[in-house]
Protein backbone atom coordinates (compact mmCIF):
# COMPACT_ATOMS: atom_id res chain seq x y z
CA UNK A 1 0.00 0.00 0.00
CA UNK A 2 1.44 3.33 -0.53
CA UNK A 3 0.02 6.68 0.82
CA UNK A 4 0.21 10.02 -0.06
CA UNK A 5 -0.37 13.25 2.12
CA UNK A 6 -0.65 16.92 0.79
CA UNK A 7 1.52 19.79 2.44
CA UNK A 8 0.97 22.16 0.26
CA UNK A 9 -1.96 22.41 -2.12
CA UNK A 10 -2.32 25.93 -3.84
CA UNK A 11 -1.37 27.65 -6.94
CA UNK A 12 0.73 31.03 -8.21
CA UNK A 13 1.63 32.15 -4.73
CA UNK A 14 0.93 31.26 -0.81
CA UNK A 15 -1.51 32.35 0.51
CA UNK A 16 -1.55 32.82 4.86
CA UNK A 17 -4.56 33.82 6.51
CA UNK A 18 -7.93 32.88 8.39
CA UNK A 19 -9.45 32.86 5.18
CA UNK A 20 -7.36 29.47 3.85
CA UNK A 21 -7.16 27.75 7.01
CA UNK A 22 -8.96 25.15 6.19
CA UNK A 23 -7.36 24.06 2.59
CA UNK A 24 -3.75 25.66 3.33
CA UNK A 25 -2.08 28.54 2.04
CA UNK A 26 1.24 26.79 1.15
CA UNK A 27 2.10 26.17 -2.09
CA UNK A 28 2.26 22.69 -4.52
CA UNK A 29 4.22 19.81 -2.42
CA UNK A 30 2.95 15.92 -1.88
CA UNK A 31 4.63 13.10 0.13
CA UNK A 32 4.57 9.76 -1.18
CA UNK A 33 5.60 6.71 0.66
CA UNK A 34 5.80 3.19 -0.85
CA UNK A 35 7.66 0.00 0.47
CA UNK A 36 9.45 2.09 2.38
CA UNK A 37 10.57 5.06 -0.01
CA UNK A 38 9.92 8.73 -0.30
CA UNK A 39 8.77 10.59 -2.96
CA UNK A 40 7.97 14.50 -2.89
CA UNK A 41 6.07 15.61 -5.78
CA UNK A 42 6.88 19.43 -6.10
CA UNK A 43 8.68 21.50 -3.70
CA UNK A 44 6.61 24.79 -3.18
CA UNK A 45 6.49 26.04 -0.16
CA UNK A 46 4.50 22.95 1.41
CA UNK A 47 8.16 21.57 1.33
CA UNK A 48 9.58 23.69 4.24
CA UNK A 49 7.24 21.87 6.65
CA UNK A 50 7.39 18.42 5.37
CA UNK A 51 10.87 19.15 5.88
CA UNK A 52 10.38 20.00 9.50
CA UNK A 53 8.36 17.15 10.05
CA UNK A 54 11.22 14.75 8.81
CA UNK A 55 13.55 16.25 10.85
CA UNK A 56 11.51 14.72 14.01
CA UNK A 57 12.60 11.17 12.81
CA UNK A 58 16.20 12.38 13.35
CA UNK A 59 17.55 9.50 10.69
CA UNK A 60 18.93 10.18 7.41
CA UNK A 61 16.05 11.26 4.78
CA UNK A 62 16.62 9.70 1.34
CA UNK A 63 14.28 11.25 -1.07
CA UNK A 64 13.21 11.28 -4.83
CA UNK A 65 11.83 14.84 -5.80
CA UNK A 66 9.89 14.97 -8.95
CA UNK A 67 9.34 18.72 -10.00
CA UNK A 68 6.33 19.08 -12.34
CA UNK A 69 7.79 22.01 -13.90
CA UNK A 70 9.80 24.91 -12.87
CA UNK A 71 7.61 27.44 -11.90
CA UNK A 72 8.40 29.56 -8.34
CA UNK A 73 5.20 27.83 -6.96
CA UNK A 74 6.95 24.30 -7.30
CA UNK A 75 10.42 25.22 -6.25
CA UNK A 76 10.24 27.76 -3.73
CA UNK A 77 10.20 25.77 -0.75
CA UNK A 78 14.26 24.25 -1.94
CA UNK A 79 16.38 26.96 0.04
CA UNK A 80 13.88 26.34 3.08
CA UNK A 81 13.94 22.72 3.01
CA UNK A 82 16.37 21.72 6.11
CA UNK A 83 17.12 18.54 5.71
CA UNK A 84 18.88 19.21 2.56
CA UNK A 85 21.30 20.96 5.26
CA UNK A 86 22.19 18.10 6.57
CA UNK A 87 25.13 15.83 5.62
CA UNK A 88 24.25 12.51 4.86
CA UNK A 89 20.67 12.75 3.65
CA UNK A 90 20.23 12.19 0.13
CA UNK A 91 18.07 13.96 -2.58
CA UNK A 92 17.49 13.24 -6.19
CA UNK A 93 15.64 15.57 -8.18
CA UNK A 94 13.83 14.78 -11.71
CA UNK A 95 12.36 17.58 -13.36
CA UNK A 96 12.42 18.17 -17.10
CA UNK A 97 14.31 20.93 -18.23
CA UNK A 98 13.81 23.40 -20.79
CA UNK A 99 16.63 23.84 -24.00
CA UNK A 100 19.38 25.56 -23.09
CA UNK A 101 20.15 25.19 -18.80
CA UNK A 102 20.17 22.20 -17.25
CA UNK A 103 18.14 20.53 -14.37
CA UNK A 104 20.47 21.93 -11.78
CA UNK A 105 21.42 25.48 -12.82
CA UNK A 106 17.02 26.21 -13.97
CA UNK A 107 16.42 25.22 -9.81
CA UNK A 108 20.04 26.20 -8.41
CA UNK A 109 19.50 30.25 -10.20
CA UNK A 110 16.70 30.95 -7.21
CA UNK A 111 19.51 30.94 -4.83
CA UNK A 112 21.84 32.42 -6.60
CA UNK A 113 23.56 35.33 -4.01
CA UNK A 114 21.53 38.46 -5.23
CA UNK A 115 18.00 36.75 -3.99
CA UNK A 116 18.97 34.26 -1.11
CA UNK A 117 21.90 34.45 1.38
CA UNK A 118 23.16 30.98 0.28
CA UNK A 119 23.98 28.64 -2.51
CA UNK A 120 22.51 25.64 -3.35
CA UNK A 121 25.99 24.50 -3.71
CA UNK A 122 26.40 25.20 0.00
CA UNK A 123 23.48 22.94 0.84
CA UNK A 124 25.06 20.34 2.73
CA UNK A 125 23.70 17.25 1.45
CA UNK A 126 24.15 15.00 -1.38
CA UNK A 127 22.02 15.96 -4.08
CA UNK A 128 21.75 14.73 -7.89
CA UNK A 129 19.76 16.29 -10.78
CA UNK A 130 18.14 13.49 -13.68
CA UNK A 131 16.05 15.29 -16.99
CA UNK A 132 13.03 13.73 -18.04
CA UNK A 133 11.29 13.90 -20.74
CA UNK A 134 7.68 12.33 -22.27
CA UNK A 135 8.08 8.36 -21.12
CA UNK A 136 8.73 5.40 -18.72
CA UNK A 137 11.37 5.39 -16.50
CA UNK A 138 12.07 3.20 -13.52
CA UNK A 139 12.83 5.13 -10.49
CA UNK A 140 13.77 3.57 -6.80
CA UNK A 141 11.60 0.16 -7.77
CA UNK A 142 8.35 1.65 -9.36
CA UNK A 143 7.78 2.56 -12.77
CA UNK A 144 7.04 6.03 -13.59
CA UNK A 145 5.66 7.35 -16.73
CA UNK A 146 5.99 10.57 -17.64
CA UNK A 147 3.60 13.10 -19.88
CA UNK A 148 3.70 16.67 -21.62
CA UNK A 149 0.87 18.71 -20.02
CA UNK A 150 -0.43 22.18 -21.59
CA UNK A 151 1.05 24.39 -19.33
CA UNK A 152 3.77 27.06 -20.41
CA UNK A 153 7.57 25.73 -19.54
CA UNK A 154 8.02 21.91 -20.63
CA UNK A 155 5.99 20.76 -17.64
CA UNK A 156 5.29 17.55 -17.03
CA UNK A 157 2.56 15.03 -15.59
CA UNK A 158 3.17 11.77 -13.66
CA UNK A 159 2.06 8.41 -13.41
CA UNK A 160 3.31 6.37 -10.65
CA UNK A 161 2.55 2.42 -10.66
CA UNK A 162 2.49 1.35 -6.77
CA UNK A 163 2.32 -2.57 -7.29
CA UNK A 164 -1.26 -2.98 -8.78
CA UNK A 165 -2.83 0.74 -8.08
CA UNK A 166 -1.85 3.77 -9.90
CA UNK A 167 -1.00 7.63 -9.08
CA UNK A 168 -1.49 10.54 -11.50
CA UNK A 169 -0.11 13.61 -10.68
CA UNK A 170 -0.75 16.84 -12.92
CA UNK A 171 -0.42 19.72 -10.47
CA UNK A 172 -0.77 22.43 -13.63
CA UNK A 173 -2.68 22.07 -16.78
CA UNK A 174 -4.97 23.52 -19.35
CA UNK A 175 -7.48 22.00 -21.53
CA UNK A 176 -5.65 21.56 -25.04
CA UNK A 177 -6.95 23.90 -28.00
CA UNK A 178 -9.85 21.53 -29.71
CA UNK A 179 -10.86 22.42 -33.86
CA UNK A 180 -12.96 25.97 -33.63
CA UNK A 181 -16.14 24.04 -35.10
CA UNK A 182 -17.42 27.63 -35.31
CA UNK A 183 -14.40 28.46 -37.74
CA UNK A 184 -15.97 30.19 -40.44
CA UNK A 185 -12.64 30.74 -42.51
CA UNK A 186 -13.27 27.42 -44.27
CA UNK A 187 -9.63 26.24 -44.36
CA UNK A 188 -8.53 22.99 -43.56
CA UNK A 189 -7.30 22.22 -40.09
CA UNK A 190 -4.40 19.87 -39.65
CA UNK A 191 -5.60 19.36 -35.74
CA UNK A 192 -4.92 16.45 -33.40
CA UNK A 193 -6.57 15.83 -29.97
CA UNK A 194 -4.01 15.83 -27.24
CA UNK A 195 -6.65 16.15 -24.90
CA UNK A 196 -7.34 12.49 -25.73
CA UNK A 197 -4.09 11.35 -25.36
CA UNK A 198 -4.53 12.87 -22.14
CA UNK A 199 -7.38 11.02 -21.42
CA UNK A 200 -5.38 7.59 -22.29
CA UNK A 201 -2.52 8.65 -20.00
CA UNK A 202 -5.06 8.56 -16.89
CA UNK A 203 -7.45 6.12 -18.28
CA UNK A 204 -8.97 3.73 -15.43
CA UNK A 205 -6.34 5.30 -12.33
CA UNK A 206 -6.85 4.67 -8.95
CA UNK A 207 -6.04 8.32 -7.96
CA UNK A 208 -5.89 11.27 -10.07
CA UNK A 209 -4.53 14.99 -8.35
CA UNK A 210 -5.05 17.68 -11.31
CA UNK A 211 -5.19 21.16 -11.41
CA UNK A 212 -8.58 22.84 -11.44
CA UNK A 213 -7.80 26.13 -10.16
CA UNK A 214 -11.06 28.03 -11.70
CA UNK A 215 -14.68 27.53 -12.61
CA UNK A 216 -16.11 27.65 -16.24
CA UNK A 217 -16.93 31.02 -16.00
CA UNK A 218 -13.31 32.61 -14.39
CA UNK A 219 -11.52 30.33 -17.07
CA UNK A 220 -13.22 31.86 -20.10
CA UNK A 221 -11.48 35.40 -19.11
CA UNK A 222 -8.23 33.09 -18.38
CA UNK A 223 -7.50 31.09 -21.61
CA UNK A 224 -4.07 30.65 -21.56
CA UNK A 225 -3.16 30.92 -18.18
CA UNK A 226 -2.33 27.62 -18.18
CA UNK A 227 -4.75 26.42 -15.65
CA UNK A 228 -8.00 23.89 -15.73
CA UNK A 229 -11.86 24.65 -14.61
CA UNK A 230 -13.00 22.17 -12.50
CA UNK A 231 -15.85 20.99 -14.83
CA UNK A 232 -13.08 19.84 -17.71
CA UNK A 233 -11.00 18.39 -14.51
CA UNK A 234 -14.21 16.45 -13.83
CA UNK A 235 -14.92 15.40 -17.35
CA UNK A 236 -11.32 14.06 -18.32
CA UNK A 237 -11.91 12.02 -15.25
CA UNK A 238 -15.53 10.65 -15.74
CA UNK A 239 -14.15 9.99 -19.39
CA UNK A 240 -11.23 8.08 -18.14
CA UNK A 241 -12.27 5.77 -15.85
CA UNK A 242 -10.66 7.68 -12.55
CA UNK A 243 -11.60 6.23 -9.54
CA UNK A 244 -10.97 9.11 -7.11
CA UNK A 245 -10.24 12.54 -8.14
CA UNK A 246 -8.13 15.15 -6.46
CA UNK A 247 -8.73 18.75 -6.95
CA UNK A 248 -5.70 20.75 -7.10
CA UNK A 249 -3.77 23.88 -7.28
CA UNK A 250 -6.51 25.96 -5.68
CA UNK A 251 -6.42 29.69 -6.78
CA UNK A 252 -5.41 32.12 -4.63
CA UNK A 253 -7.75 34.15 -5.37
CA UNK A 254 -10.18 31.16 -3.97
CA UNK A 255 -11.04 31.08 0.43
CA UNK A 256 -12.01 28.10 2.15
CA UNK A 257 -15.85 28.32 1.13
CA UNK A 258 -15.11 28.83 -2.74
CA UNK A 259 -13.17 25.42 -2.92
CA UNK A 260 -15.59 24.13 -1.09
CA UNK A 261 -18.28 25.62 -3.56
CA UNK A 262 -16.09 24.11 -6.03
CA UNK A 263 -15.97 20.81 -4.49
CA UNK A 264 -19.59 21.18 -4.81
CA UNK A 265 -19.66 22.17 -8.47
CA UNK A 266 -17.12 19.18 -9.04
CA UNK A 267 -19.40 16.64 -7.71
CA UNK A 268 -23.11 17.92 -8.98
CA UNK A 269 -20.75 18.23 -12.28
CA UNK A 270 -20.16 14.18 -11.90
CA UNK A 271 -23.64 13.21 -10.82
CA UNK A 272 -25.44 15.10 -13.45
CA UNK A 273 -23.56 12.93 -15.52
CA UNK A 274 -24.31 9.66 -13.90
CA UNK A 275 -20.76 8.88 -12.77
CA UNK A 276 -20.40 8.14 -8.81
CA UNK A 277 -16.11 8.88 -9.46
CA UNK A 278 -15.10 9.95 -5.69
CA UNK A 279 -13.98 13.66 -5.65
CA UNK A 280 -12.18 15.68 -2.81
CA UNK A 281 -10.29 19.02 -2.65
CA UNK A 282 -6.62 18.61 -1.68
CA UNK A 283 -6.14 20.10 1.70
CA UNK A 284 -2.85 20.37 3.91
CA UNK A 285 -2.86 17.24 6.04
CA UNK A 286 -5.13 15.71 4.03
CA UNK A 287 -4.01 11.81 3.71
CA UNK A 288 -5.08 9.27 0.80
CA UNK A 289 -4.03 5.41 0.98
CA UNK A 290 -3.83 4.20 -2.83
CA UNK B 1 16.05 14.72 -55.51
CA UNK B 2 16.45 17.20 -52.95
CA UNK B 3 13.65 17.02 -50.49
CA UNK B 4 12.03 20.68 -49.67
CA UNK B 5 10.65 20.10 -45.96
CA UNK B 6 11.52 18.11 -43.27
CA UNK B 7 8.81 17.55 -40.23
CA UNK B 8 8.99 16.59 -37.18
CA UNK B 9 6.52 15.25 -34.83
CA UNK B 10 5.93 11.99 -32.70
CA UNK B 11 1.89 11.58 -33.23
CA UNK B 12 2.05 9.21 -36.01
CA UNK B 13 -1.62 10.44 -37.07
CA UNK B 14 -0.94 14.05 -36.96
CA UNK B 15 2.58 13.80 -38.56
CA UNK B 16 0.59 11.56 -41.82
CA UNK B 17 -1.98 14.12 -41.77
CA UNK B 18 0.38 17.26 -41.97
CA UNK B 19 2.92 15.40 -44.70
CA UNK B 20 -0.42 14.37 -47.10
CA UNK B 21 -1.53 17.97 -46.81
CA UNK B 22 1.98 19.63 -47.54
CA UNK B 23 2.80 17.24 -50.30
CA UNK B 24 -0.55 17.87 -51.81
CA UNK B 25 0.67 21.43 -51.99
CA UNK B 26 3.64 19.99 -54.67
CA UNK B 27 5.91 19.87 -51.81
CA UNK B 28 8.60 16.82 -51.39
CA UNK B 29 8.54 15.88 -47.74
CA UNK B 30 10.51 13.50 -45.42
CA UNK B 31 8.48 12.83 -42.25
CA UNK B 32 10.36 11.54 -38.99
CA UNK B 33 7.94 10.13 -35.98
CA UNK B 34 10.65 9.60 -34.10
CA UNK B 35 12.89 12.86 -32.65
CA UNK B 36 16.26 11.35 -31.26
CA UNK B 37 18.10 10.59 -35.05
CA UNK B 38 16.34 14.06 -36.30
CA UNK B 39 19.78 16.08 -36.84
CA UNK B 40 21.22 12.92 -38.31
CA UNK B 41 18.36 12.48 -40.63
CA UNK B 42 18.26 16.24 -41.65
CA UNK B 43 22.13 16.39 -42.32
CA UNK B 44 21.51 13.43 -44.48
CA UNK B 45 18.68 14.70 -46.27
CA UNK B 46 19.10 18.61 -46.57
CA UNK B 47 16.07 19.47 -46.12
CA UNK B 48 15.38 24.11 -47.64
CA UNK B 49 12.61 23.86 -44.37
CA UNK B 50 11.94 22.00 -40.86
CA UNK B 51 8.68 21.72 -39.33
CA UNK B 52 8.75 20.92 -35.66
CA UNK B 53 6.63 19.86 -32.85
CA UNK B 54 7.73 20.90 -29.39
CA UNK B 55 5.96 18.06 -26.69
CA UNK B 56 8.31 14.74 -27.90
CA UNK B 57 9.66 11.75 -26.10
CA UNK B 58 13.36 11.63 -25.25
CA UNK B 59 14.29 14.75 -26.88
CA UNK B 60 11.87 18.32 -26.84
CA UNK B 61 11.52 20.42 -30.05
CA UNK B 62 13.22 23.33 -28.36
CA UNK B 63 16.58 21.16 -28.16
CA UNK B 64 16.47 20.39 -31.19
CA UNK B 65 15.56 23.63 -32.54
CA UNK B 66 18.62 24.98 -30.27
CA UNK B 67 20.94 22.32 -31.84
CA UNK B 68 19.98 23.12 -35.39
CA UNK B 69 20.57 26.88 -34.71
CA UNK B 70 23.88 25.82 -33.19
CA UNK B 71 25.01 23.62 -36.20
CA UNK B 72 27.33 25.70 -38.62
CA UNK B 73 25.87 23.63 -41.68
CA UNK B 74 22.10 23.53 -40.81
CA UNK B 75 21.65 27.03 -38.87
CA UNK B 76 20.42 28.75 -42.07
CA UNK B 77 17.63 25.94 -42.71
CA UNK B 78 14.27 27.99 -41.58
CA UNK B 79 11.95 26.01 -38.69
CA UNK B 80 8.36 26.51 -38.09
CA UNK B 81 7.41 25.28 -34.76
CA UNK B 82 4.03 23.24 -34.96
CA UNK B 83 2.62 22.79 -30.83
CA UNK B 84 0.04 21.55 -29.01
CA UNK B 85 0.73 24.39 -26.20
CA UNK B 86 -1.04 28.00 -27.18
CA UNK B 87 1.43 30.35 -24.64
CA UNK B 88 2.83 33.10 -25.60
CA UNK B 89 6.21 31.93 -23.54
CA UNK B 90 6.46 29.29 -25.67
CA UNK B 91 6.04 31.38 -28.98
CA UNK B 92 8.44 33.89 -27.51
CA UNK B 93 10.91 30.71 -26.54
CA UNK B 94 10.82 29.40 -29.96
CA UNK B 95 11.00 32.69 -32.32
CA UNK B 96 13.97 33.93 -29.77
CA UNK B 97 15.69 30.00 -30.46
CA UNK B 98 15.70 31.15 -33.81
CA UNK B 99 12.50 29.86 -35.45
CA UNK B 100 10.75 31.83 -38.23
CA UNK B 101 7.07 30.85 -36.82
CA UNK B 102 5.27 29.26 -33.83
CA UNK B 103 1.74 27.90 -35.03
CA UNK B 104 -0.83 26.19 -32.52
CA UNK B 105 -2.48 23.19 -33.36
CA UNK B 106 -4.77 22.53 -34.68
CA UNK B 107 -3.06 24.37 -37.68
CA UNK B 108 -4.74 26.21 -40.28
CA UNK B 109 -3.30 24.12 -43.85
CA UNK B 110 -3.31 27.17 -45.68
CA UNK B 111 -1.67 29.66 -43.55
CA UNK B 112 1.09 27.18 -42.84
CA UNK B 113 1.75 26.89 -46.60
CA UNK B 114 1.97 30.71 -46.34
CA UNK B 115 4.32 30.69 -43.88
CA UNK B 116 6.11 27.96 -45.90
CA UNK B 117 6.01 30.11 -49.21
CA UNK B 118 8.00 32.95 -47.64
CA UNK B 119 10.93 30.50 -47.07
CA UNK B 120 11.19 28.02 -49.89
Amino acid sequence: MATLKFWGVRGSIPTPGPETIRYGGNTSCSELRHNGKLFILDAGSGLRVLGNELLKSGIPVTASIFISHMHWDHIQGIPFFTPAFIPNNKFTFYGSEPAGKDLFTIIADQMDPTYFPIEMKEMGSTMNFKSLFEGKYKIEGIEVETIYVNHPGNALGYKFHLNNKTLVYISDNEPFPKIDENDKSNQIMLGEDSNQKLINFISNVDVLVHDAQYTQDEYEKKVTWGHSPVEYTVDIAMKAGVKKLVLFHHDPLHNDDMIDHMLNLARNHAQNNGSSMEILAASEGLTIEI
Amino acid sequence: MAIDICIIDDNKEYLELVTEYIEHQGYSVFSLEDPLYAIDKIIENKPKLVILDIMMPGIDGFTLLKQIKEDSVLKDIPVIVISGKMFPPEKKQALNLGAVAFFTKPTRGAELVEEIKKHI
